[in-house]
């Protein structure tokens, strides 16, 4: 459950939805961060190279005849001087590392360390320095090359006079600056990154939200039209004419057709309901009726001969039983009700042939009806199974026509000429 | 009765009168520049103080001032040759060279320290404490000031002499920085183990620029010599030598001259005989070069 829970499949469009545009908008603030990086990077490079070589190619411009007596004190301020103005001329002036002239033979001829490199003596380089003065001195062309993990760019040009290389100006100018610029560059890209992203996710919540509230309500109408709540769904606004409220409009039309449709439904039912009590309470009275009669004839038959002693005894237990026929059938009826299956029993008793046949006889006491009573076989079944409406009712009436459904076959009640009723 | 010569006598007197009265109210806005030359006996980065100084001797002199830079001792010698320049402030060695004929004439005399002498010293890096003498420079870089300076090479070449050095071999190379406070830089960013420079002026650095002159040390000083003189070029007329002369020796009775001699941390000018500067004549003698 818990997994499922936290499946991103599970998750709110709410939450999703801003989610991934603020991830697409980090996303893409980062690229566009790193590129405008990179390119800010080959662009400072390209400047802190130009830049080593201006300054060498300074040096170099002021040097020559100085480089040509081996005036050392004036290289030394040649080189000084043209340093330190070249290296605060610009903006983004780059410190300059350390700087030096060299003749054909690697002497320094000046440093701007002469502690390390006294003039007149070989100057102390690296192999790739040395290599790279001997290339500018033979080819007469600048070069430039970064070393020490890019913190440092070094740059060589000739001194020549007259179309003679005289020494060779290197310059090392060092990149902190570049990486403090690029670095601080890098952070405020990366703000923007997160900002935008934050913003990006706000503005899409907002959105998100004005979208999914029509749908989240729609989902939840769905719920209730489902438990059957139709009638229960309000009405949801409307607030664009997008497809989304175009849907809202539509599942707010289906859902007042499903609340209309329910409602009739239940005053159909209500209807029915009220057909059915009638048609119980008929079934009632038609049932009780019958024991009514044949207790009435008995106690008609004991008022005309209230001497015989074997009428009483005779026809006593059949008005009890009448009674407790109509007890069974009231109960019955509402045992029915109870279980909510409408009419129920035999109106002539469960499965008492004998007093169906009683009754009958007090109905029929005294009238010229034969009473063929051979229903053993036949109606024992039907009254044990057979739903009330297709039930044969050995009725009795008083009426001339057959009393029970002859299509069962369970009762004959053959009627002669001459009947009075 | 007027006469034909007593009015031409008239005009012309008129016409006199007129041009002296003038001349001497164009004053010294009209009349030719006293041209002033400085070597780097003095500290020359002041440009202002020598621009109110100038203004000074303007009104002393009823002249305008211009004060000449050039880089080399030989080059204001040579402006001095060719009478570019009237006056100048050079080293006791270029002016007790032998010149035939002579063009200089001995104006006036600092005086410093009381006196109208100075010294050479050797100075070396403060942060080399194996540098004890002079000997100890043997296979380092010096730096002279100028070929024609008295402190910043004659001097230092005798006292290498003297301590039994040959200044040609002991040091693997020297070089010229041409102003003695630029010896003081030399020294101090370690582009030369050791320097010869002007005592007044190592003095004035390290009263005016503590931070460049403590990061120097006085390894030797010399004797006193005569101090650096200004000189007059002959031929300009003993009235404005004189005039100039006396402007100069005047500053230290006025408040104006005194505040410049304080800037110039010197206690005023004097005059002084031409055999103050025979001990350079030896030392040009024994070390110097040709003129």
């Amino acid at each position: 459950m818990m997994t499922a829970d936290i499946h991103p499949r599970s998750w709110s469009l709410m939450v999703k939805l801003p989610l991934t545009i603020g991830i697409i908008i980090g996303c893409v603030a980062t690229v566009i961060g790193i590129a405008v990086v990179e390119q800010q990077q080959a662009q400072g490079r390209a400047a802190l190279e130009e830049r080593t070589l201006t300054v060498a190619r300074a040096v170099a411009a002021a040097a020559p005849e100085a480089a040509l007596r081996n005036d050392y004190w004036t290289l030394y301020k040649v080189l000084t001087t043209m340093t330190r103005r070249t290296a605060t001329a610009g903006s983004a002036g780059a410190p300059v590392k350390t700087a030096m002239i060299l003749d054909p033979d690697a002497r320094t001829l000046a440093s701007l360390e002469p502690v390390v490199n006294p003039i007149a003596l070989p100057a102390v380089l690296e192999e790739e320095t040395r290599a790279m003065a001997a290339a500018t001195l033979e080819q007469r062309m600048a070069t430039v090359r970064w070393l020490d993990d890019d913190d440092i760019v070094e740059g060589a040009v000739p001194v020549t006079l007259n179309d003679t290389t005289l020494a060779a100006v290197i310059v090392r100018l060092s990149a902190a600056d570049l990486s403090a610029a690029l670095w601080e560059a890098t952070r405020t890209i990366l703000a923007l990154t997160v900002v935008l992203a934050i913003v990006g996710s706000v503005a899409a919540a907002m959105i998100s939200r004005r979208m999914v509230r029509p749908l989240k309500a729609l989902a939840d109408g769905m719920d209730v039209i489902g438990r059957g709540g139709s009638h229960l769904i309000p009405e949801s606004a409307v607030r664009d004419r997008d497809e989304i409220g175009r849907l809202v409009d539509r599942f707010n039309r289906m859902s007042a057709e499903l609340a209309e449709a329910r409602r009739k439904e239940q005053e159909l039912a209500v209807n029915e309901k009220l057909v059915a009590i009638g048609r119980i309470a008929a079934g009632v009275a038609h049932e009780v009726n019958n024991p009514l009669a044949g207790m009435l004839n008995c106690l008609d038959t004991l008022r005309s001969r209230p001497d015989d002693p074997a009428l009483v005894d005779r026809y006593l237990p059949v008005i009890e039983q009448g009674l407790h026929r109509i007890q069974g059938i009231v109960q019955g009826f509402l045992s029915e009700l109870r279980d909510g299956g409408g009419l129920g029993g035999n109106g002539c008793g469960r499965n008492d042939p004998a007093d169906l046949r009683d009754l009958l006889a007090a109905e029929l006491r005294e009238r010229p009806v034969t009473l063929d009573w051979n229903v053993e076989a036949a109606i024992a079944p039907v009254l044990g199974g057979v739903p009330p409406s297709s039930r044969p009712s050995p009725t009795c009436s008083r009426t001339p026509s057959p009393p029970c459904p002859t299509a069962a076959g369970s009762v004959f009640v053959p009627m002669h000429a001459g009947m009075r009723r | 009765m007027l006469t034909r010569r007593t009015v031409l006598a008239s005009l012309s007197g008129a016409v006199a009168s007129t041009m002296i009265l003038w001349d001497g109210s164009a004053g010294a806005s009209t009349a030719e520049p006293l041209r002033i030359g400085l070597t780097s006996v003095v500290v020359r980065e002041n440009l202002g103080f020598f621009t109110e100084w100038a203004a000074y001797l303007e009104e002393r002199l009823e002249r305008p001032v211009t004060f000449v830079q050039r880089r080399s001792y030989s080059e204001i010698m040579d402006l001095l040759k060719s009478s570019d320049v009237h006056f100048a402030w050079i080293c006791g060695y270029p002016y007790a060279r032998h010149r035939d004929p002579e063009y200089l004439e001995l104006l006036v005399v600092p005086l410093w320290n009381g006196a109208p002498l100075y010294q050479s010293y050797i100075i070396t890096s403060a942060d080399a404490p194996d540098l004890q003498t002079l000997a100890d420079l043997r296979g380092g870089v010096f730096a002279y000031s100028d070929p024609d300076s008295n402190s910043g090479y004659l001097v230092p070449r005798d006292m290498l002499a003297r301590a039994g050095l040959s200044p040609e071999t002991l040091f693997r190379v020297s070089f010229f920085t041409w102003d003695h406070a630029e010896t003081v830089q030399a020294v101090a960013d370690g582009v030369a183990n050791a320097g010869a420079v002007d005592s007044y002026v190592w003095e004035y650095v390290e009263a005016t620029r503590p931070a460049l002159a403590g990061r120097t040390r006085v390894l030797a000083r010399s004797k006193h010599f005569g101090f650096p003189p200004l000189v007059a070029r002959r031929g300009i007329g003993p009235d404005l030598t004189r005039r100039a002369r006396n402007a100069l020796l005047g500053m230290t009775d006025d408040a104006a001259g005194r505040m410049l001699l304080d800037r110039l941390a010197l206690d005023g000018f004097s005059v002084q005989p031409d055999s103050l500067y025979d001990s350079i004549r030896t030392l040009a003698a024994r070390w110097g070069r040709p003129a």
